[in-house]
C-alpha cells in the first residue's frame, strides 16, 4: 500500500513527530511504500539547521534524515508554514531579503499542492496532528 | 480514482490557526480537482457565524474564503445539527449555505471518504 504522511505537530510539545516517524519505519518494514512526508503547521521548525537537541533527548530530525536517505523519503515542508517559523531556504532568503538561510539538507520547502499530490497518489494519508 | 477527501474543522475561530490551515488544505486540493467536501464540528460551528469581528483582536478573519469557496467548486459543506443547537443557532445564523447532519448522518459522511483530514 501507499501511504502518506501529513504531520502537523511540533516536536517542542507533543511525542506527535516520533510516533509518526516509528508508523513511517514500520510501514516500510512492512513492504509499503511512503510517497511523502508533509510536515505543515508547527512540525515545519524541525526543518531548521538551527535547532539544538539537548544532549539526553533524542534528535528526531535526526533520525528522519537518516531514515529519509536510507529509504529515499520525499520530505517536503510547508513553505508557508516555514517561512512564518523563521525557517527559509536560499531562494526565500533571497526573496524576504535575509542574510541567511536554514533549511536542513534533506527537506523541501514546497506548496500545499504537494499535499494535494499525494492525497492524488497515495492509497492513504495519515494525519499526526496534535 | 478513489480521492474523495473530507475536511474536518473543530477549533473554534480565534483559538489557533488550525481553521485557516484547514482551508488552505481545501483550497490547494481544489486546483488539483480534488472533490472536497468541509465537515464543521464542535466550536468550529462558530466559525460559520456572521459578524465575527476579527479586526477588534487584529486577526484575519477567514470569512471572506469562506465564502468565495463556490468560486473554488467547494459547495459539499456538512455542519452537525447537534453543535449548532448548543450554541442556539440555526442555519439563518451562517455565512455559507450549508448540508446540516444529525450525528448518525456524520458518521456516514465520514465512512463515505477516501481520505479525511482531521487537524
Amino acid at each position: 500500500m501507499i501511504f502518506s504522511l501529513l504531520i502537523y505537530a511540533s516536536n517542542n510539545f507533543t511525542q506527535t513527530e516520533q510516533t509518526a516517524l516509528r508508523f513511517t519505519r514500520s510501514a516500510l518494514r512492512q513492504g509499503h511504500s511512503v510517497h511523502r512526508v508533509f510536515f505543515y503547521g508547527e512540525s515545519a521548525s524541525s526543518a531548521s539547521s538551527l535547532r539544538v537537541t539537548m544532549r539526553d533527548e533524542t534528535d528526531v530530525t535526526e533520525q528522519w534524515l537518516t531514515l529519509a536517505a536510507a529509504e529515499q523519503l520525499d520530505m517536503v515542508v510547508c513553505i508557508a508554514a516555514a517561512v512564518r517559523r523563521g525557517v527559509i531556504d536560499k531562494q526565500e532568503a533571497k526573496r524576504h531579503k535575509k542574510d541567511t538561510a536554514n533549511l536542513l539538507a534533506g527537506f523541501t520547502l514546497s506548496g500545499l499542492g504537494q499535499l494535494a499530490d499525494a492525497i492524488i497518489h497515495s492509497d492513504r494519508l495519515v494525519t499526526f496532528g496534535n | 480514482m478513489h480521492y474523495n477527501t473530507l475536511l474536518i474543522f473543530r477549533n473554534g475561530p480565534f483559538e489557533n490557526n488550525k481553521n485557516r490551515d484547514c482551508l488552505d488544505i481545501a483550497l490547494a486540493c481544489s486546483a488539483f480537482d480534488i472533490p472536497i467536501s468541509l465537515l464543521f464540528i464542535g466550536d468550529a460551528v462558530l466559525q460559520l457565524t456572521r459578524d465575527l469581528e476579527s479586526q477588534i483582536i487584529a486577526q484575519k478573519n477567514i470569512a471572506n474564503t469562506l465564502r468565495a469557496l463556490e468560486m473554488y467548486d467547494i459547495d459539499k459543506i456538512y455542519v452537525s445539527a447537534a453543535d449548532l443547537s448548543r450554541f442556539n443557532l440555526d442555519e439563518s445564523s451562517l455565512i455559507v449555505s450549508c448540508n446540516i447532519l444529525e450525528q448518525a448522518d456524520i458518521a456516514l459522511l465520514i465512512r463515505r471518504q477516501d481520505k479525511v483530514i482531521n487537524l
